[in-house]
């Protein structure tokens, strides 16, 4: 590491009575010098801008059809700058409209989950014997209850919309970070440090947030850049089956879904809402390395 | 270990029981029923319906029928495949979605961890950059759209293997395993660099390597042993997973498997198939999270269960 100037090796020292603001300060730092990840967050961001302001800047109306122009590519000439779908709807604003609530699940239910998993996971393999047991066996229950009629029931109290589909989404994804935690837990806490933090007389609690936690933050920050794709996506196979965001809402998902079909003759129906999903999970992709490398305490 | 892997055995009874009480009564209080398809008919015949397959009893009796039969290992018959019991559908799709699941998996975990390693050995260069890309674009792109294009590169254009269908040859078994393969290879990979990364730093391997082992024997015997823990644990539900079926990938190659039962089952409210599913698949994750737990103790010497 470039930076073990005095400031820092003091902060590190510090860290005992302060928690963290040295740590995250560092971190950011490390953060910042990474070039693929400042490239990914500007990226992630300039989305987030287009989909934000963007529909007010395009000059259709989503729900309208326009019969001159039926499945036509995209041209500067009509002002479809991504064509039109097979009810003559303008593709680009549904693939910006369709961005606010994909991004908004993808990565609220990703934090959500991370947040949950990471915390249960790490109780859980801490505690040992009856209470892992315990807590364990309830996320296999979870894992195995019949996840359609979990999600009618959802929608029966809070109604059908990007709110149910967020609470039945979020709670299946956090069982397999639990379940990554745990595991990193068994073999962290048997580890020289914690030993020595438990013999220093910290609570237990303590050790899980300042030391198990922050040592598992590798594993779970890669595996939420994986959950984002797993939402958005899963939130399309739940819109399909009438449960999620039905038309004329749209969502990537969605999008994606309806244009498959249509890839042969119209690929940039499937191309347009695809590519701006790739391009966001390349970026969060690179931010999560990032993430991971300026954070992890192993690699100081 | 015998001792605890037989106590788990004894605990995965109330987790059972657990799951099958849940979802009984979940089912059950979702709007609609079995019948609804039925327009035509009278309230007599559903009456009569209703009386044949015992929906007219209180819900309480209905569960503890329930419980008692299945305590015979019967799960009635199915209220949507006439004359086919719920076991027999299971039993019938099953062996063919463990094949193509058991499979995918197998080709994820070679494949993953080989490029996941690689690109940890290789961090941040080209050849890193290249194995994430391609990672990427196996969560990325979802299987409705790979499997279609799988279909037509190689069946359409280069006529190497058929479109769709099932004979149990393994050309119809290629193009699926190898669709159903992608997302976990992604994850797979993704997961294994991540950790790998952090197990070569570590101190035992670089012990291993100033006492001189080589580059090879370092990375296999001492890093993948404790960079495979996060590998581990995500491939124990995703196998439960992969092995029940893809209902998408068993629609677009037409495979008899179980994926579909799994979505069918439940728009058709076919109580009885929905429970059978939701066992079948419940004792497959008890099962796979009790070998992922027996696996750590191996990978991992330190990782000790009282």
């Amino acid at each position: 590491m470039t930076d073990t100037s005095l400031d820092t090796i003091l902060g590190a020292e510090l860290d005992s009575d302060e928690p963290g603001r040295s740590k995250i300060k560092d971190g950011l730092g490390r953060l910042r010098r990474n070039h693929m990840a400042v490239a990914g967050m500007v990226i992630v961001g300039l989305i987030v801008l287009a989909c934000a302001l963007g529909p007010y800047l395009v000059p259709f109306d989503p729900e309208n059809q326009d019969y001159s122009a039926i499945s036509t590519g995209p041209s500067f000439a009509s002002g479809h700058l991504f064509g039109t779908d097979d009810l003559g709807r303008d593709v680009l604003i549904r693939v910006l409209l369709g961005g606010r609530t994909s991004l908004a699940i993808g990565i609220l239910a990703s934090i959500v989950a991370v947040v949950i998993g990471t915390s249960y996971g790490a109780i859980a393999g801490f505690a040992g014997g009856a209470v892992d047991q315990f807590m364990m066996r309830f996320v296999d229950v979870l894992y195995g209850l019949p996840f359609l009629f979990f999600v009618i029931m959802l929608t029966m109290v809070f109604g059908q919309g990007i709110l149910s589909i967020l609470i039945a989404i979020g709670s299946l994804i956090w069982l397999t970070v639990a379940v990554i935690v745990r595991g990193q837990t068994l073999s962290l806490k048997q580890k020289e440090f914690i030993e020595a933090a438990r013999a220093g007389g910290m609570k237990p609690l303590s050790i899980v947030r300042r030391h198990i936690v922050p040592n598992t933050i590798g594993p779970v920050i890669v595996y939420a850049s994986l959950l984002v794709p797993e939402v958005i996506l899963g939130e399309s196979f739940l819109s399909y089956l009438g449960l999620g965001v039905q038309e004329p809402a749209s969502s990537w998902g969605t999008l994606i879904a309806a244009g498959a079909p249509a890839m042969e003759q119209e690929p940039y129906q499937l191309l347009f809402p695809g590519g701006a999903l790739a391009l966001t999970l390349f970026s969060l992709n690179f931010i999560a390395d990032g993430l991971r490398d300026a954070f992890d305490p192993k690699d100081r | 270990m015998l001792r605890y892997f037989l106590r788990r055995l004894l605990i995965a009874i109330p987790t059972l029981l657990a799951l099958i009480t849940i979802s009984f009564f979940m089912i059950r209080a979702a709007p609609g029923g079995p019948w609804d398809g039925n327009r035509k008919a009278t309230p007599e015949v559903m009456a009569n319906l209703n009386k044949a397959y015992h929906l007219d009893e209180p819900l309480p009796e209905q569960y503890g029928r329930y419980l008692w039969s299945i305590m015979h290992l019967d799960f009635g018959p199915s209220f949507k495949y006439r004359d086919y019991t719920v076991s027999e559908l299971i039993f019938l799709g099953f062996p063919i979605s463990l094949d193509i699941g058991l499979w995918a998996i197998f080709v994820a975990a070679t494949v993953g961890i080989s490029l996941g390693t690689v690109a940890a050995l290789r961090q941040n260069s080209a050849i890193d950059y290249a194995v994430m890309t391609v990672g990427m674009v196996g969560v990325a792109v979802p299987s409705f759209v790979t499997s279609p294009l799988l279909q037509l590169l190689f069946a359409l254009t280069l006529h190497w293997l058929p479109v769709a269908g099932w004979d149990g040859g393994w050309q119809h078994k290629i193009l699926p395993i190898f669709a159903l393969s992608l997302p976990p290879i992604a994850a797979i990979s993704r997961l294994t660099r991540g950790s790998m990364v952090e197990s070569l730093r570590s101190n035992h391997v670089r012990t291993a390597r100033a006492k001189g082992l080589g580059i090879r024997l370092t990375v296999l015997r001492h890093a993948l042993l404790g960079g495979l823990l996060p590998t581990l644990a995500y491939l124990g539900p995703a196998t439960a997973g992969i092995v029940t079926g893809s209902v998408v990938i068993e629609k677009i190659f037409s495979i008899p498997g179980i994926g579909r039962y799994f979505v069918e089952a439940a728009s058709n409210r076919d109580y009885t198939l929905v429970m059978g599913t939701v066992i079948f698949y419940g004792v497959l994750i008890i099962l796979a999270n009790l070998f992922v737990d027996l696996a750590y103790s191996l990978l991992d010497p330190k990782v000790r269960y009282d």
